[in-house]
């Protein structure tokens, strides 16, 4: 036996890190605990089952309380069901820390895990909505009520439609139509999107009359919170009946002309895929004066563009994943679906006036992304340096020269390895800056690959690529300066006797 | 378990005085020295921070200006109040508004006199902390200042040589590169190197010290008259970070100076620290420099070692060393396989590598700084962890914060804590948790924020700095500058201010919100930041330019200092050691070709010369490369809309849980009435516990979480129960050279075409691209989860028996003999989370050589088919390549 092997030495244990036995009892001063007096309801395995049988609709924080998200939740969910009891909604807690078994049975994975229970035959929900007490009434009162209303007079129509804080899907189902597959199609949307829609069904004749709806088809409406009631959208009268159209209906036009877009908001847009044009304001003067251009603006690009509102004074530093600069008021459209950035022009003073033909160039694609890049350096800083600093806007420029070696570092300001490199990288350019003989036959380039945009897929910092007439080569090699030279294909010449003597008064110490 | 009782290492002292600052001219303060009056749009009242509109935001450019201008006004006040009250001592004694100076009555008061050597040492330690704060004027009139009162640094103070290196010498060599400089805009026209010229009488002053049998340094030394004449009370011994970390700031010199002794001798030291390594490539604390013999075992990140890898990096970097290098990539390595565990770097034996305590200190927290440094940006963010739950605990990162013995304690007292109150039983634990009880103000857990913040622009990180921001001004701030806390029990401030307070936590902390600060404009040098906070640079460029003086004027004064110290040794007042050894031996030693050999070899590729001849492999092997584990990580921003990583990672809870028992809120913090963020969020309701978490604040984190985005709901994942255990495999000096590597498939090859070709499925258990291999298992250092049933594991699964079944019968047994084996086998597996400082990602499988002969001893066995079985428990992600 080559080397000796015992279990002993294998099992000494270094350090068993199971978890330590609960001791600091999860006291009621835990926010993540609902108190004893609140109307949640502690529910455990003994009392699980039953508890879903008595409640039709019951709400479960499935929790740890060491679980921070938990912690914040706690208050809110507290207030939610002290405001839900008296619409017999049931908000309930299961501690997954005491209750393993019970939570390991539901799945749970994480924590907290919102899940509705409607009865314990069917399977439960998950619950998608904001963590926020108005937002879980509101999202629980709607699971209590069916999926579509149906409204029978004209005056409930209009007193709901006026109430609502959710857009409103409106079908005017004339009673002559007895396709049933319109108004499951109908149903089926209004099931899967009822968390953040209202949806009712009429055949009243009012509404029949009002909204001049033919006896032979139905029509879709919806109606925006918080806009008056001539301002609904309709589906177009040649349009499909499937699912789909309505639903991509329903996402366009749910969406306000010149809505405010916060977090909440975002992701609805996301989804929307059209271009999204952002105003930034750090005053709400400013988009008070621009909200009827816009507006007007938001009309005419319906379905091709979303127009959208963003407070600066809180989320400004957005401007800066839109490839624009922290100065307001800005204008700038993100096309989703491609990633690229189109904004006018932070250089001059912003002017209203500007964005309507700003869209018109978008639109006809007469206008360049705007590509995320440092300033262009002027002459004065480019004379300076050996390096050619390179930045967003003029790296293609570079790269795409086949009549020059093109040799580009690209780093992380934050990284030892890059800066380690570049003194031996500023010796090498500094070397052919200084030789007449090849000066314009090489240039080496360097880029902060944070704050630029690059076509180039980096993997890590530094990442060296030389251009040249043939294809990109990356450099895997040795970073000193006769490994770089030699991989370039440039010969350094090694300085003459008086010269070195010149360079370096070290020697003569 | 060896648990090693605690020794503090903090060195030296003092005889009696001669203060060289003692001209009248010197001690008049000269008013435009005051910042506020020079300060640009900084106004001398206080701007309350509870500025609604611009606090209230995704740290929007107003609002990081608001914090800007706010941490000037800290900086403001606490170097008004050393001009006021301290200058030119060394530092103002913030309670009571007094110059503290060293004490002479008591030369072994080593823990004060250490850093104060009588020389102006916040002067000296804040020179580029005024470029920093874009303040040159006052820069300028400081540095003549200095010019004026110190012609040299005679002063007859027994220093610690680490410290007046890292705070005095590395602040005039930063003072000299920024006068000197052109490229950095700070260059002071008509400077003619004297800084350098005082760097180089402080250097020669120092490099006395390293005058031992070992080259080694005495840990201190009188500056007037070497380490001879200092009391051999307090040159017992030499730390390793001590003994090391002058290699950065003394090669620097010897670069900037054309003079190659302070490099070479404080080189030697570095390398013969580093030579004296144990098998593990560990370094143990403490070193005896007459003899090169280590006087304790045990080692880890934090206090007396700390600098030694920092200063190893952040060398390599500066000077383009590749050694410098190759000791960083060797001593992270092996930090990361015998010392890096779940969520922190344990201490651990040097010679056995067993966990050796179980607290971690407050020094470490520079750490992740570090690895942002390295480019290891993940494990930087993940071990920065700890320390914000510190933070958010203790509000102050305790010296030393014991984590493990809660569970002790209680064991062994469950029946008096019976009796206890339930705030009885918090108080006993809250004390259990704090081994060494002061905080001064230090400076790494900003610094590492700092860095964190640069590489990933996590907005959380400004979060945690306006959190420490907010807390300096109102529960640090004192009469005269800033007051640390003496006991984290009490709360009892501490009547001191370090200079580190102005030159490293105001420095950073500013550095966070300043993102278009000079430093960050200059991306394109090397420039680092010592361990002190002083930016350093070097290349070429820099030596025909800066020195200009005439270095042999200079060798007057050493042989001054010699004549000095042969005079003492005549008086016969001195200490006896290194006898025989003459100053000049070790400048004439030709150190450098002793530090060359002592490097590592590269690591011996034919190690896997088995495996990669044989025919399988060699085919898969063509296409694959093989590569060591790469440590530079994709660039971490994530931008969709404002958006906080940290925030929403699934473990950002578990140390929460994990170390409840340890991690206990101090009562004088319970409904902490400084939680300006709860007062922001106007309700009263999150006073509760939690409530002051950093990243809870409601605002922050209302506006980070509100996306309606279901791959990122804000959940914690389960915490894992599994145990976990670390094995060594012997002989232990293999594992240096045990490298894990990655198959990565060349650009060319198609691994779907592979399979076809080799008639295999996706479920074959052969070599898969991405998969991990290393050789032999002698030389590894493994940690395995034991999973069984009804366990969370790390990968939050749930762990049922019909798992473990699978597993174990993954392929039909070979033979009766076997299936014997599989089935008497005990009911739980193992599985392989790290080997060797690499941790092994889900789905990869770790192919090990079966050369090895340990495989027939019964304790471990390989089946026909190549699952690897130790001690009875098949390892489902490890297995043997037959070849």
């Amino acid at each position: 036996m080559k080397f000796e092997w015992s279990l002993k030495e294998f099992s000494k244990v270094l350090a068993i890190l199971s978890i330590l036995s609960p001791f600091v009892n999860a006291d009621e001063s835990n926010p993540a605990i609902a108190s004893a007096d609140s109307a949640v309801v502690k529910l455990t395995s003994k009392d699980f089952e039953s508890f879903m049988k008595e409640n039709p609709l019951v709400l479960t924080e499935f929790f740890a309380p060491w679980c921070g998200h938990c912690k914040n939740l706690g208050p809110e969910y507290q207030e939610a069901a002290d405001k839900l009891v008296e619409r017999n909604i049931k908000l309930a807690q299961v501690d997954c820390t005491e209750e393993k078994d019970l939570c390991q049975s539901h799945g749970i994975r994480g924590y907290p895990s919102l899940k509705i229970f409607k009865g314990i035959d069917s399977e439960p929900e998950d619950y998608v909505g904001d963590r926020k007490s108005a937002a879980i009434v509101s999202y629980m009162i709607k699971q209590s009520l069916p999926a579509v209303l149906d409204v029978n007079s004209n005056d409930d129509f209009t007193e709901f439609i006026e109430n609502s804080d959710d857009p409103v899907v409106v079908q005017v189902l004339p009673t002559k139509i007895k396709d049933k597959s319109i108004n499951e199609t109908f149903y089926n949307i209004a099931e899967s999107l009822r968390n953040k829609f209202t949806f009712i069904s009429t055949s009243n004749d009012e509404i029949i009359k009002n909204y001049k709806v033919e006896s032979s088809k139905p029509k879709y409406l919806l109606f925006r919170p918080n806009e008056e009631l001539s301002h609904y959208s309709e589906l177009p009268k040649d349009a499909k009946l499937d699912e789909d159209t309505l639903k991509e209906f329903i996402q366009t036009e749910s969406k306000p002309l010149f809505g405010e877009i916060t977090g909440n908001t975002f992701q609805s847009y996301v989804e929307a895929k059209v271009p999204l044009a952002y105003y930034f304001y750090s005053d709400p003067k400013e988009k008070e004066e621009i909200s009827n251009l816009i507006t007007n603006l938001a009309k005419e690009y319906r379905g091709k563009i979303n127009f959208v509102a963003l407070d600066a004074s809180k989320y400004g530093a957005h401007a800066n994943n839109l490839n624009m600069k922290e100065e307001f008021p800005l204008f700038v459209i993100h096309d989703i679906e491609k990633n690229l950035k189109y904004g006018i022009d932070q250089e001059k003073n912003f002017e209203s006036k500007s964005i309507e033909p700003f869209l018109k160039k978008f639109i006809s694609g007469k206008i360049e992304p705007i590509v995320k890049s440092e300033p262009i350096p002027t002459k004065e800083e480019a004379s300076q340096q050996a390096v050619v600093k390179l930045v967003g806007k003029t790296h293609e420029d570079y790269v795409n020269d086949k009549k020059k070696i093109t040799l580009v570092k690209y780093y992380a300001p934050w990284c030892g390895h890059c800066k380690k490199l570049a003194p031996v990288f500023e010796e090498l350019a500094q070397l052919i800056k200084d030789d007449d003989a090849n000066k314009d036959k090489y240039v080496i380039a360097d880029i902060d690959a944070t704050l630029n945009d690059v076509p180039v897929e980096i993997s890590g910092y530094p990442t060296l690529i030389m251009y040249s007439d043939s294809e990109p080569v990356v450099y895997k090699g040795a970073r000193d300066l006769e490994s770089l030279a030699k991989f370039i294909g440039y010969e350094i010449v090694p300085k003459s006797e008086t010269e070195s003597k010149k360079d370096s008064p070290r020697d003569e110490l | 378990m060896i648990r090693v009782a605690l020794r503090i290492v903090l060195l030296v002292l003092v005889i009696f005085i001669d203060i060289c600052v003692s001209k009248d001219s010197a001690v008049v303060v000269n008013q435009s020295w005051q910042t506020s009056q020079t300060s640009q749009p900084v106004k001398t009242s206080h701007i309350p921070l509870r500025d609604d509109q611009v606090y209230q935001s995704t740290f929007t450019k107003a609002h990081k200006q608001l914090l800007k201008n706010k941490t000037k006004q800290l900086f403001n006040h606490a170097w008004n109040s050393y001009l006021d009250h301290g200058f030119p001592y060394d530092e103002v004694k913030p309670l009571t508004c007094e110059a503290n100076m060293p004490d002479y009555n008591d030369f072994e008061n080593t823990v004060k006199n250490d850093v104060l050597g009588n020389y102006s040492l916040t002067v000296f330690d804040n020179l580029d902390t005024f470029i920093i704060m874009n303040e040159p004027e006052i820069f300028h009139k400081l540095i003549y200042w200095a010019k004026e009162a110190y012609p040299n640094f005679e002063i007859n103070s027994n220093v610690q040589i680490f410290e007046t290196n890292i705070r005095i010498l590395g602040g005039l060599l930063s003072a000299h590169l920024y006068a000197s400089d052109e490229r950095k805009n700070f260059a002071i026209a008509g400077y003619d190197g004297f800084l350098l010229k005082l760097a180089y009488d402080l250097g020669e002053r120092l490099i006395l010290a390293f005058n031992t049998p070992t080259g080694i340094p005495f840990p201190r030394t009188n500056l007037a008259k070497g380490p001879l004449a200092t009391p051999k009370s307090i040159q017992m011994e030499t730390c390793t970070a001590g003994a090391a970390s002058p290699v950065l700031e003394l090669t620097l010199l010897s670069k900037l100076t054309g003079d190659p002794k302070f490099e070479k001798i404080s080189k030697k030291a570095f390398y013969t620290i580093w030579n004296s390594r144990t098998e593990l490539d560990l370094l143990p604390m403490t070193i005896d420099f007459e003899h090169g013999k280590w006087l304790d075992s045990f080692t880890g990140i934090g206090a007396s070692v700390d600098s030694f890898y920092e200063y190893a990096l952040k060398s390599a970097i500066l000077f383009d060393d590749d050694e410098m290098l190759k000791v960083w990539e060797y001593g992270y390595k092996a930090v990361n396989t015998h010392l890096r565990n779940d969520w922190m770097y344990n201490n651990v034996d040097a010679t056995t590598g067993f966990i050796a305590t179980s607290w971690i200190d407050s020094l470490s927290a520079f750490w992740p700084g570090l690895q942002v440094l390295a480019g290891d940006v993940e494990n930087a963010v993940h071990y920065h962890l700890v320390y914000l739950k510190l933070w958010e605990t203790y509000r102050s990162i305790p010296e030393r914060w014991n984590f493990m013995d809660a569970d002790e304690l209680l064991r062994n007292n469950a029946k008096k804590i019976e009796k206890l109150s339930s705030l009885e039983k918090q108080q006993l634990l809250f004390k259990n948790s704090i081994a060494l009880e002061w905080y001064p103000l230090r400076p790494e857990f900003i610094e590492s924020t700092y860095h964190l913040y640069r590489a990933t622009r996590d907005p959380i990180y400004l979060q945690i700095g306006q959190d420490i921001l907010y807390k300096l001004d109102k529960v640090f701030r004192a009469p005269c500058g800033f007051a640390g806390v003496v006991d984290v029990l009490t709360d009892k401030r501490q009547n001191k201010m370090e200079s580190f307070v102005l030159s490293e936590t105001l420095k950073y902390l500013y550095l966070l919100f300043d993102e278009e600060n000079q430093v960050h404009q200059n991306n394109v040098s090397n420039l680092i930041f010592s361990t002190e906070g002083h930016p350093l640079w070097f290349d070429k460029k820099l030596l025909p330019e800066i020195t200009k003086f005439d270095c042999k004027n200079i060798d007057k004064l050493l042989s001054a200092i010699k004549e000095k110290i042969e005079n003492s040794e005549k008086n016969g007042d001195i200490l006896k050691t290194g006898e025989g050894i003459n100053p000049k031996d070790i400048l004439n030693e030709n150190a450098e070709a002793q530090f060359r050999e002592a490097i590592i070899s590269n690591h011996p590729e034919d190690m896997f010369d088995n495996v990669l001849n044989s025919e399988y492999m060699s085919e898969l092997l063509d296409k694959i490369e093989l590569e060591d584990d790469e440590l530079l990580h994709d660039d971490y921003i994530n931008s969709s809309f404002v958006n906080s990583a940290l925030l929403l990672s699934p473990e950002l809870y578990h140390i929460d849980e994990r170390y409840r028992n340890s991690l206990i809120k101090p009562l004088y913090l319970n409904g902490n009435k400084h939680d300006e963020l709860a007062i922001l969020n106007n309700s009263t309701r999150f006073f509760k516990e939690g409530a002051n978490s950093i990243e809870l604040s409601r605002f922050f984190y209302d506006l980070y979480t509100s996306h309606n985005n279901l791959q990122q709901l804000p959940q914690s994942s389960r915490v894992p129960t599994t145990e976990t255990f670390e094995a060594l495999f012997d002989p232990k000096d293999k594992i240096r050279y045990a490298d894990v590597y990655k198959l990565i498939p060349a650009d060319e090859f198609r691994y779907k075409d592979y399979l076809d070709q080799m008639f295999l499925d996706e479920t074959t258990p052969y070599v898969l691209a991405n998969d991990c291999f290393v050789g032999e298992l002698n030389g590894l250092r493994a940690k395995f989860e034991k999973l069984s049933e009804g366990k969370i594991d790390s990968q939050n699964n749930y762990i049922t028996g019909e798992y473990i079944r699978k597993v174990k019968y993954s392929q039909q047994p070979y033979d009766e003999q076997e299936e014997f084996e599989l089935t008497t086998s005990g009911d739980s597996i193992l599985r392989a989370l790290k080997v060797n400082g690499k941790d092994i990602n889900e789905n990869e499988i770790v192919w090990i050589s079966a050369n090895d002969t340990r495989l027939q001893t019964g304790e471990l066995k390989a089946t026909s088919n190549g699952l690897l079985i130790i001690s009875g428990d098949p390892v489902e992600n490890m297995r043997v390549w037959f070849g």
